[in-house]
């Protein structure tokens, strides 16, 4: 399954999606505001821009972390996909409240001075005598730098168009990006806080999503079946533990990753675990309506050759299987993207239990 | 052949979602929304008074008094309650340029009040204009001096901090304070006592000329300096010694206290 290029492709549950999203953005603003006009009022009100900068900040930051867990959430529980189904929604939304931040960040401190805004950013005083005196910002502008370029290409056409490998490889800047964030916000919000609270928004976010991919790549690699490439056929186990509609993977050598399916009960074929779409892990798929399905946006790919059903066009590599009693032996070389092999029957299943 | 394995938990986005997923983000959905309002809650409410300054651009005020220019613009009110307040312009700029033609004379001239506690300052704005008053009597101005002092304190930009920014001062606002100040608002070293009274100083360089440009590098962070004190007017002064600020920055500004953005 995939699909022509439109701008979005908008269904009933993405609006759902967008508006439960948008909502909770409003209520978070609205909630930081009040907050702060009730606790200082009169002649102790805080700067409304400023409640409005801070408010933006601390909510994009919120978004982000959310953002980074979903990966491993959904690795470790497979209820969590339909986040990771819209989560580019939610990324380029990130995007553009951190973006509302840094603007009115720098309109209401680099501005209406004697210097070029922008310049400004980068001229902010300080030195790097001691974490206290070096400038934050121009850590704040780089991640939205790197933001931009990802909510930018965001866009299934990019994916296409970069090839799904480097497209992967940009998107990974996230993780830079999160970095450059924690030291913008170590030098400084946090410089200023003597009540324990940004270091302990950060701590929190920076645990959280640290222990999730830990947890997520702990349980992945116990998934696998580590084999080295050049042995012939390896050996996998008996078929049953291979649920039905489901699949087991291995890693051949060289990081390449197959999964291998049971369908119909009694059909064995084995894929490359790599979706051509966004890279997704097909081995955490179904087969549905006869088509191996990946979990993260539901391309679809026929086990019998790798190829997507007409009229798509999206090929993976296959694998050769064959049955020795009941394990499954794999042969480790891939086949060329989309080649058509015998698919394996396991004949005799109730004799074999 | 068997399709045993019955779909209730398998999530693909163009089909219908399966019973058990939707139950699942009726619970979760809720419970994210709330959380990010107990986080929102949590972190503004966190958040400390930023003192008392007011920044009232609901009406113009005037002002009559006595004008001097040198380091800063300043108007002297004589009387039964004697102040001293400092012009600046609209934006970061201070009002030298356009005080110094009617310097030394009585004077009047309207614009935004901008005031803390005993501290005010006038915003000028685009209409402002000096009126020259009738000589009203002598010139009231005799610097008296007070001695050598040393002070522990931070640098800030007067306009900001006495409350058209709330914070207008700690690292959030540092490249403000520094942007202020190059553009001529009069510095200012505000000091606590053990009392946690704050007390605010203009700085001037040895020559008794503007410090703004040379201290545009140590605002905001906690620093010592050392000078000799004198009262103009209504107000303070320091005439610091160069090379006598020192910059406190080995620890975090936190710990110097409170940071001065806070009552
Ligand atoms: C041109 C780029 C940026 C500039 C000039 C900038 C500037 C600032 C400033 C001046 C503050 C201090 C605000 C205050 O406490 O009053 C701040 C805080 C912060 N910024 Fe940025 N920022 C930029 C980009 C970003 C981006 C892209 C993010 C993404 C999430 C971000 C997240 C934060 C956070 C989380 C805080 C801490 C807020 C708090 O705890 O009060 N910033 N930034
Ligand atoms: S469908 Fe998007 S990664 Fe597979």
């Amino acid at each position: 399954m995939s699909h022509d290029y439109v701008a979005v492709q908008w269904n009933h549950r993405k609006k759902v999606y967008d508006i439960a999203l948008w909502a909770g953005i409003a209520l978070y603003i609205a909630v930081f505001m009040l907050v702060s006009i009730v606790q200082h009022p009169g002649i102790e009100a805080l700067s409304p821009m400023t409640l409005l900068i801070r408010a933006l900040a601390t909510l994009a930051f919120f978004l982000l972390s959310i953002i980074l867990c979903i990966g491993p959430l959904a690795r470790l529980n497979t209820k969590f996909l339909p986040l990771l189904y819209n989560r580019r929604h939610m990324g380029v939304s990130m995007f553009i409240v951190a973006l509302a931040h840094a603007v009115l960040a720098t309109i209401w401190y680099h501005s209406f001075g004697v210097q070029n805004p922008v310049v400004a950013i980068f001229s902010s005083p300080g030195s790097f005598d001691s974490a206290a005196d070096i400038a934050f910002q121009p850590f704040g502008f780089f991640a939205l730098l790197i933001l931009f370029v990802m909510a930018a290409t965001s866009h299934d056409y990019w994916n296409a168009n970069l090839g799904a490998p480097i497209w992967k490889a940009l998107h990974m800047g996230v993780y830079i990006a999160y970095a450059l964030l924690v030291i913008h916000v170590a030098l400084g919000a946090m410089q200023d806080d003597s009540t324990g609270l940004v270091p302990a928004m950060v701590g929190l976010s920076v645990l959280t999503v640290g222990s999730l991919h830990l947890a997520a790549a702990v349980v992945s690699r116990k998934a696998d079946k580590e084999i080295a490439a050049e042995e012939p056929w390896i050996n996998l186990g008996s078929w049953r533990e291979i649920e039905n509609n489901s699949a087991i993977t291995a890693s051949v050598g060289n990081n390449e990753r197959v999964a291998i399916f049971r369908y119909e009960g009694n059909k064995l074929a084995a894929v490359s675990n790599v979706c051509k779409h966004q890279n997704g892990p097909l081995g955490e798929g179904r087969v549905i309506d006869g088509c191996i399905t990946c979990p993260w946006h539901g391309f679809q790919y026929r086990p019998e050759d790798g190829r997507a059903p007409a009229p798509f066009e999206e090929r993976i590599a296959t694998y050769q299987l064959m049955l020795e009693g009941e394990n499954v032996l794999l042969n480790p070389l891939a086949l060329p993207e989309g080649t058509e092999r015998p698919v394996t029957e396991i004949v005799d299943m109730i004799a074999s239990t | 052949m068997s399709q045993d394995n019955e779909n209730t938990e398998f999530f693909v986005g163009y089909l219908q979602a399966p019973a058990g997923i939707s139950k699942f983000y009726k619970i979760v959905v809720p419970v994210l929304l709330l959380f990010a309002m107990g986080f929102s809650f949590w972190v503004s409410s966190a958040q400390k008074s930023a003192g008392q300054g007011v920044w009232d651009l609901s009406g113009e005020v005037e002002v009559r008094g006595y004008l001097t220019v040198d380091p800063y613009p300043v108007i002297h009110i004589t009387g039964e309650q004697p102040r001293s307040v400092i012009l600046v312009e609209q934006t970061k700029m201070g009002a030298g340029e356009s005080a110094r033609p009617y310097a030394n004379q009585w004077v009047s001239v309207s614009g935004f009040a901008i005031t803390r506690g005993d501290w005010t300052m006038l915003q000028l704005v685009p209409s402002s204009t000096f009126t020259v008053l009738e000589d009203a009597g002598a010139a009231p101005l005799a610097a008296i001096d007070m001695g050598e002092v040393e002070l522990t304190g931070e640098i800030i930009d007067s306009k900001c901090f006495l409350g058209v920014m709330k914070p207008g001062a700690g690292k959030a606002h540092r490249a403000c304070a520094s942007m202020c100040l190059r553009g001529g608002i009069p510095p200012l070293l505000v000091v606590k006592n053990a009392q946690g009274e704050k007390y605010g100083f203009m700085l001037m360089n040895e020559n008794g000329g503007s410090a703004s440009i040379e201290l545009a590098n140590q605002v905001a962070v906690p620093v010592t300096l050392s000078g000799r004190m004198e009262q103009r007017g209504d107000m303070m002064y320091i005439r610091y010694s160069e090379g006598s600020v020192e910059k406190l920055s080995s620890t975090s500004l936190a710990s110097y206290g409170e940071s001065l953005a806070y009552n």
